[in-house]
């Protein structure tokens, strides 16, 4: 039993540093060939913990050979489209100018009742509002509104705004992130003397505290306060 | 392009060390058929004493290559070439020629079928 456990948490470790080393596109949404891989991940790390007999190394092996291949596919696709185009398919564009494809519907074998399901979901009720609906390869929809129904902006308003910055934080579970005060440009004394303002006496206390682009400090605490 | 760096140059790790380990697997499975071979000359000649000896060379080399085996090899096949091994451990103990050349046969078989099934074949791969 030992000796399972011990494999598991090897494989888990592996797989874990796998999919960090693939990147961000493995954890978001998945492009077919992406996809392919984290199911074949999953697969070949869970035959060795099932079964001891089979070496550890029948497991790492196959693991690695799939980084190597998912990377390699990523630059290959980086730097041609064709090969882009090839792997990953490209988007349908099942509504053009506000008429419906129906050709592509039929290709794409989407039914109209899972269309409007889909629009629906995404906020979009009435189909005339819509200019163009885009099927990515990743299979979500996009969707572009008609300019007449898009939301209002402050740029349509002539209203001025000021530049948006990132929120940046602070201190977080208790811990100052003395990198983030140096990118927000915050010393120690401003930042105890803004939690002092707050009601803090601890960092210890803080379970979030953040900037924003103003240097207006928000600050979330680790127990209920009235 | 760093993580494609350096899983190529793992995987380069890998193809070498499989080119060196199927080697060393060649060597080592064929040390051990020359043993059985051995044992079979002198089965022939009626020679039981060396038979026993030469079977205590041959699991002292099977000892030996155990343990580096089986961080590579299913341990299914590793059990069943020990099992074999008793069995004509038992059989020449008795003396019994019919039985201890065919147990010798099939521990034969399973020795080289680890190397067999570990080369680069067409029909390994498919």
């Amino acid at each position: 039993m030992l000796v399972v456990f011990l494999r598991s948490v090897i494989l888990y470790g592996l797989v874990l540093v796998v999919i960090r080393l693939m990147g961000k596109r493995q954890i978001g949404e998945l492009q077919p060939f992406e996809l392919v891989i984290t199911i074949m991940i999953a697969e070949f790390a869970a035959t060795p913990i099932e079964n001891s007999d089979i070496p550890l190394i029948n497991g790492i092996i196959p693991i690695m050979t799939l980084l190597f291949l998912e990377t390699l596919l990523s630059v290959v696709m980086l730097k041609s489209e064709t090969a882009r185009k090839f792997i990953d398919g490209k988007p349908s564009i099942i509504m053009n100018k506000g008429k419906l494809n129906y050709k592509e519907l039929k290709k794409q074998r989407i039914n109209i009742n899972d269309l409007l399901e889909h629009l629906r979901i995404d906020g979009y009720h009435n189909l005339h509002e819509l200019e163009y609906i885009i099927i990515e390869p990743d299979g979500q929809l996009s969707v572009i509104s008609k300019p007449d129904y898009n939301p209002l902006t402050a740029r349509d308003m002539n209203i001025q705004t000021e530049p948006v910055g990132i929120p940046i934080s602070l201190i977080i579970d208790g811990r100052r992130n003395y990198k983030n005060m140096e990118l927000a440009n915050c010393n120690n004394k401003w930042l105890d003397n803004q939690l002092k303002v707050q009601g803090y006496s601890k960092d210890k206390d803080v379970l979030l505290a953040y900037i924003d682009s103003k240097k207006n400090l928000y600050v979330q605490s680790k127990e209920e306060r009235g | 392009m760093r993580v494609f760096w350096i899983s190529l140059v793992i995987i380069c790790i890998f193809i070498i060390f499989s080119i060196y380990y199927t080697y060393i697997l060649e060597k080592s499975s064929g040390n051990i058929v020359t043993s059985i071979e051995d044992i079979e000359k002198k089965i022939d000649k009626n020679d039981w004493d060396g038979v026993q000896k030469d079977l205590d060379i041959l699991r002292n080399k099977w000892e030996g290559m155990i343990k580096p085996w089986s961080s590579f090899i299913e341990h299914e096949e590793l059990d069943n070439i020990q099992v074999s091994i008793l069995k004509v451990d038992e059989y020449i103990s008795m003396n019994n020629e019919v039985l201890t050349r065919s147990e010798l046969s099939v521990l034969k078989y399973l020795v080289r079928h680890i190397y067999l099934k570990e080369k680069l074949e067409l029909g390994n791969i498919f």
